[in-house]
């Protein structure tokens, strides 16, 4: 099989498994490189990755090319790096789709310094345009409010890309693939970075998490202040919703990262969203389309959201606020 | 310990606008400290606190965009350099590590580079790794907690459902998230100094680099097209003369069509 000018995959596995943004990325591969009469190439690194690499097959790739070496047990983004320039060396892809994760993300900083080629980060949507294998990467931009069109001048073509975006394809175990070990010399190399210790998140969280949560609030600009903001949290504790905020009240500290809905944040898919003051930016909308309802409340009866709210009401939502308190407590009865 | 700060210049967020044609309208918007910095410079000087050493803080860009460094000396930062030049205008991340890798060079021996985990205009958190690879360090990336000791850094990091422990040998990047710390509040002596810090400016050619390495020409990447998409409204304006119409309203709308 032709390995050169295709398109890989940076597969990252989570214990011994690929993780759901691998498969996801594995499933974008291949309606690209079905277009494009190309191979997808997944390549993988670690200790151990013969299981993954089977999955990876399973998922759409063609191929898989590992680096297997004792030092790469745990994940040191440097040596991690090292391995997959060697690959490109090697096989001069024409592209590598990387996992906007924090090791995804670490990889794509570090193989675009090493190699010298240029990367584009958290990647929402990635396309051919044209007849050659140029490839023209969309993200937000300006902090969110448009979106822009991105090429890399250089080969590989290196994008991180965003998780919960593109789906992965069912696992078919009856898929066939070539899997080819490639030796990169580590002699000499140790990992500088460590992990030491690692306690899983139980999904069942004291709090409501926006994550898993049946019904989201959440906080835009249009609550002014940290008090409206409050008073916006206060109201979804009140009917039993998680609460989140857009990416400006984050960005003036009176919410923490985590409480972020949008692309840069969370990604949510309740079953009923409610957007308080939420104009509705890009980089919001892209975190809660997902979302079975969405309830957008706002003064302006231009603002954004209301063009991807399934109910819009104009109006301000410090006096919307307790009414909807009031219905809500009427049916709940 | 030898430690260095990278910092960034944004613009206020709420005063971003985009006009009808795209662009963006950055008339007289006010600038700020990137807000994780602050993270990162807490993380500095609660180092310096506990081993001793020196502090000193990069950042990148216009005459003007030195003045957030301000804010770091105001709690105890040594010094601060500011790389500009014009030459760079245009820098992706990959130029844009590079540049700020050099000057890092320059200062020489440093032990630790922290940084913001994220700037909020940029959003890509690449600077990191990719300052990472240039200085051929270690790195930890979106640290929630950090302790140093001796020549390791240990710091705790979300990451595969999880929280993680990870260890690192000095010298390293640590970039950092807003959970990492409190960052302290001036003084009035720092306030003092802050105003009086007088900031060295480096250009490209002290830190050994050529304009084809910097700029367009070192960059890697182009903007193709910018625009908003399409709106395609799809939902139902509710009707209604008061807030209570409007919730009504929409609560019975919801229940006839048993969404609730």
């Amino acid at each position: 099989m032709e390995l050169k000018n295709n398109i890989s995959v940076y597969i990252e596995v989570a214990g011994s498994a690929l993780s759901t943004l691998s498969i996801e990325l594995l499933g974008k591969a291949r309606q690209l490189a079905d277009k494009k009469g190309e191979q997808v190439v997944a390549y993988i690194v670690g200790a151990d990755t013969s299981k993954a690499a089977e999955e990876a097959i399973s998922y759409g790739a063609d191929a898989v090319v590992a680096v297997e070496d004792p030092v790469l047990e745990g994940y040191d983004s440097a040596l991690y790096t090292k391995a997959i320039a060697a690959l490109v060396e090697k096989y001069a892809p024409s592209v590598i789709l990387i996992g906007g994760s924090p090791n995804g993300r670490d990889l794509g900083g570090r193989l675009s310094a090493k190699l010298k080629v240029g990367l584009v980060a958290d990647c929402i949507d990635v396309l051919h345009e044209g007849d050659d294998d140029t490839l023209t990467w969309i993200r937000p931009a300006f902090t969110g409010k448009l979106l822009v069109k991105i090429q890399t001048t250089t080969r590989p073509q290196l994008g991180t890309v965003s998780d919960k975006i593109f789906h992965g394809v069912p696992a078919n175990p009856s898929r066939k693939g070539d899997v080819i070990k490639e030796k990169v010399d580590f002699s000499g190399d140790a990992p500088t970075v460590k992990v030491t210790n690692f306690e899983a998140v139980e999904n069942a969280a004291e709090s409501l998490s926006i994550e898993s949560a049946e019904i989201v609030v959440g906080a835009g600009r249009g609550v002014q202040n940290e008090e409206g903001m409050k008073a916006v949290e206060a109201f979804a504790q009140r009917i039993g919703a998680a609460f989140g905020v857009s990416k400006p009240l984050v960005d003036n500290e009176w919410a923490p990262h985590d409480l972020q809905i949008g692309i840069t944040g969370k990604k949510i898919a309740p079953k009923i969203y409610i957007a308080m003051g939420i104009s509705g930016a890009i980089q919001h909308k892209l975190g809660v389309q997902d979302a079975e309802l969405i309830i957008a409340v706002n003064k302006d009866p231009d603002a954004p959201i209301f063009e991807f709210a399934h109910y819009g009401i104009v109006g301000d939502l410090f006096e919307v606020m307790p009414e909807l308190e009031k219905q809500i407590a009427k049916i709940k009865g | 310990m030898n430690i260095v700060v990278l910092v960034k210049q944004v613009p206020a967020v709420s005063e971003i606008e985009i006009a009808q044609d795209n662009n963006l309208v950055r008339v007289g918007a006010p600038s700020m400290l990137n807000p994780v910095d602050k993270h990162a410079i807490e993380a500095a000087i609660a180092v310096k606190d506990a081993v001793g050493g020196t502090v000193t803080l990069i950042t990148m860009g216009t005459a003007q965009a030195a003045e957030v460094m301000r804010d770091g000396i105001a709690v105890g930062a040594d010094k601060g350099v500011l790389v500009s030049d014009e030459r760079m205008a245009g820098s992706d991340t990959l130029a844009t590590g590079l540049i700020l890798a050099k000057a890092i060079e320059k200062i020489g021996d440093v032990d630790l580079v922290f940084t913001g985990k994220r700037s909020t205009d940029g959003d890509t958190g690449q600077i990191p790794p990719a300052v990472a690879q240039y200085l051929n360090i270690s790195l930890v990336s979106y640290a929630d907690s950090i302790s140093v000791e001796g020549s390791t850094i240990t710091a705790t990091r979300a990451n595969h459902g999880g929280i993680e422990t990870v260890q690192a040998q000095l010298p390293a990047v640590v970039s950092v998230t807003d959970k990492s710390n409190t960052p302290r509040s001036p003084k009035i002596r720092g306030k003092m100094a802050a105003k009086k810090a007088v900031f060295d400016v480096w250009r490209i050619e002290d830190l050994g680099l050529d304009a084809a390495s910097v700029g367009k020409s070192g960059s890697a990447t182009k903007v193709t097209e910018m625009f908003a998409p399409e709106p395609n409204p799809v939902g139902i304006m509710v009707e209604g003369n008061t807030p209570a119409d409007l919730a009504a309203n929409l609560v019975k709308d919801l229940t006839a069509k048993n969404l609730l």
